[in-house]
């Protein structure tokens, strides 16, 4: 009576494990079937969340045409984080275990990335950040590697972007313009820290003297009183670096009339809408970015500034760039692994060599300062910089990309008569 | 520095003077404590934004469009939000409060929610009534501010005249000190709370429109306002319009003294500090009645 007792019980045991295994067959099976879906997450209800989600769109839809990757489709599964650490977790989450996404881009708040990069290590799901830029995201991979090799990113670093604003305010405003001081003006945030610190050293050393570093909190509404401090160091231009600010700085130097060139970086001022959110009022502002409509960086820059203005009818941000760039390398990265699984796609995204709409891009290795981000400088990405002239976003630098000198706002040109 | 702050202090207190008399007129009259109050400043700058972009408003009229605006959302807040609540629901005046202040922290989610849906979650600014500068002793100033902090005292001055000089803005008043009397004399309270209302919302929504001009508005900016024009109405006394002009004047000229002596980070933190001394020394504001 045993023995029929344990054979029954074995065979139960056979069944039970025989059904779990073809359900677990069934689920890869299913992973490795259907649509490839992406996760996109932003807060969408922002210019750059709305510049993440258009590029990951834009370079989805291209792909879908094209025939998708290996014959399967690709679907955007979106994750609007409403600007939350807690909500993006929550939802980082969701879109791995619940929605089975075989990748995840976007984000565009570096205190998010830094809270998402270790989940990305837990759930083992490659991530590209496609809109923070805080430093801090490559360093965490490059000192836990390789548990957080799953985290890549397509928008350049904080770091690489003050490299960017040094050469650029460089150029302009020492060697065209003959300016000697600026003040340095950044939002008190993860990202600029490692912003500051370069152009603190940078600057000075190609002939821009500080003549003061003023730290902004993210919630400043009158700025009056920072912009009287600066005309009281008679400095010559203000470096910006915001992101998160938004336009309010850029509204009240032109209201107030501040009578020195606003220069740097500034995340929103990328995209068209940027105008029309300030009425205007960003005439003359001279942004850092990845690449604009006219700058032809690559043979892929204008062809896809111009398709995805004529979708969105708003130009590319710095983020559409990075995501539609993502959303390729991930194509790539898929197509050479020949699956979605998640260790074989870090092992081709580590390979990357791939020339996107902003440049070629090309990823830092495990003992690079910063793990997993693009490499930086001549024959990588490069970056422009554009100034807003009457409406239109215009490249001024680099010398060999640019359609324009510097214009002067009437306030800051009757200032430096 | 000192005259700096004496022109920004004056410039500001204007704006929050303005900002903030609908706020506590209306608590004054009604007892309701309407905590949507920035998202109606923010919604009446948006859409005069929004307007103005189209190309067939100017700042001007966008004003007067940013009033109507403002009265529509007030109207729509007391119909849909108040007046329900107050005839299903029969509470005591204690529970009433509570209800209300729930009621208008979920209004203003619903109208933050629908703003950021429709016109994007960033904050927006409109054009200058005026572009330009003049020197205030020697202080560069823009022509817009001084004229938006001239015309603020200029509509809270019509509001002084309309309630002390006539007799439906008489009505507004007595109905502030003895609601039930009034009902004795055969005034039809809700017709007051009505006009009330109307008033209120004309006002937040100029208020709002020159706010956006001066600082700019988001949907999600509508809380930050509220929390300001809170702490100066219970600053001043709750439903007292005197008192809350001078407790405006008050905190601008603190807050701009911070932003210029310390840091601009930390504008807003010796008027909370304050606020908390009051309330502890007298509770009910610096003019507020008992």
């Amino acid at each position: 009576m045993k023995k029929i007792a344990s054979s029954k019980a074995l065979s139960r045991l056979v069944l039970g494990a025989s059904l779990i295994a073809m359900a677990a067959a069934s689920q890869a099976q299913a992973a490795d079937e259907g649509p490839i879906k992406i996760g996109v997450m932003a807060k969408f209800a922002q210019i750059n969340g709305a510049a993440i989600l258009n590029g990951a769109t834009q370079a989805v839809e291209e792909i879908n045409a094209a025939g998708g990757v290996n014959g399967r489709k690709l679907e955007i599964v979106q994750y609007d984080d409403q600007g939350s650490a807690s909500d993006a977790t929550l939802a980082f989450q969701r879109a791995v275990r619940q929605d089975h996404v075989s990748a995840m881009v976007g984000t565009f708040l570096s205190e998010i990335a830094i809270t998402l990069t270790p989940w990305a290590a837990r759930l083992k799901v490659p991530y590209i950040v496609t809109g923070a830029g805080a430093d801090q995201v490559g360093k965490l991979v490059h000192d836990n590697y390789p548990a957080y090799k799953y985290v890549f990113r397509t928008i350049l670093p904080a770091s690489s972007s003050a490299a960017g604003v040094c050469q650029s305010v460089s150029d302009l405003a020492v060697k065209q313009l003959g300016y000697k001081s600026a003040v340095l003006m950044t939002e008190d945030a993860a990202w600029t820290k490692s912003f500051d610190e370069y152009l603190k050293d940078c600057l000075p050393k190609n002939g821009l003297t500080l003549a003061d570093t003023i730290k902004v909190a993210t919630d400043t509404t009158d700025f009056t009183p920072i912009f009287q401090k600066i005309e009281a160091t008679k400095a010559q231009v203000i470096v910006t670096g915001v992101g998160i600010i938004g336009n309010k700085p850029v509204v009240q130097w032109a209201n107030q009339q501040v009578p020195m060139l606003l220069m740097g970086y500034n995340a929103q001022a990328g995209a068209s809408a940027f105008w029309k959110e300030t009425s205007g009022a960003t005439q003359g502002l001279t942004t850092f970015t990845a690449a604009s409509l006219d700058s032809a960086l690559t043979p892929k820059t204008v062809p896809f500034g111009e398709a995805y203005q004529k979708r969105f009818n708003t130009t590319a941000a710095a983020h559409s760039f990075a995501t539609y760039d993502a959303i390729y390398v991930l194509k790539n990265a898929i197509e050479k692994a020949g699956k979605t699984d998640a260790d074989a796609m870090v092992a081709e995204l580590e390979k990357t060599d791939y020339v996107g709409a902003s440049g070629r891009i090309v990823f830092q290795g495990p003992n690079d300062p910063l793990t997993h981000d693009m490499k930086f400088g001549d024959g990588y990405v490069t970056g422009v910089a554009i100034q807003w002239q009457d409406g239109k976003q215009v490249t001024v630098w680099p010398a060999d990309v640019a359609k324009s000198k510097l214009i002067f706002p009437a306030f800051v040109k009757q200032a430096a008569q | 520095m000192l005259i700096q702050l004496i022109v920004s202090g004056v410039l500001i207190s204007a704006i929050y003077a303005l900002a903030t008399t609908g706020f506590t007129l209306l608590y004054g009259v009604s007892g309701i404590l309407n905590l949507a109050h920035g998202t109606t400043l923010a919604t009446a700058g948006i859409m005069a934004w929004y307007l103005i972009g189209t190309g067939h408003v100017d700042p001007f009229s966008a004003i007067g469009l940013g009033a109507l605006t403002g009265m529509v959302v007030g109207l729509v807040t007391y119909g849909v939000i108040i007046r329900p609540l107050q005839t299903m629901l029969k509470l005591s005046t204690t529970d009433e409060h509570v209800f209300m202040l729930v009621a208008t922290l979920l209004w203003t989610i619903i109208l933050q929610e629908g703003l950021a849906y429709t016109f994007g979650d960033v904050p927006v600014s409109v054009p200058q009534l005026v572009p330009g500068i003049v020197e205030i002793f020697g202080v560069r100033t823009p022509i817009s501010s001084v004229l938006v902090a001239v015309f603020s005292w200029l509509v809270i001055g019509l509001l002084w005249f309309y309630v002390s000089k006539t007799r439906s803005g008489q009505t507004i008043l007595a109905a502030s000190m003895n609601p039930k009397a009034l009902v004795l004399c055969g005034v039809n309270l809700k017709r007051v709370h009505l006009v009330v209302w109307a008033i209120y919302g004309g006002l937040a929504g100029i208020a709002g429109v020159l706010v956006a001009m001066i600082l700019g508005v988001s949907p999600s900016g509508g809380m930050e306002l509220t929390a300001t024009a809170f702490s100066i109405v219970v600053l001043g006394g709750l439903g007292s319009v005197g008192g809350t002009l001078i407790a405006a004047n008050l905190i601008g000229f603190i807050e701009t003294a911070t932003a210029y002596a310390i840091s601009p980070s930390l504008r807003g933190l010796p008027a909370l500090i304050i606020l908390i001394i009051v309330l502890y020394v007298r509770p009910q504001g610096l003019f507020g009645r008992r």
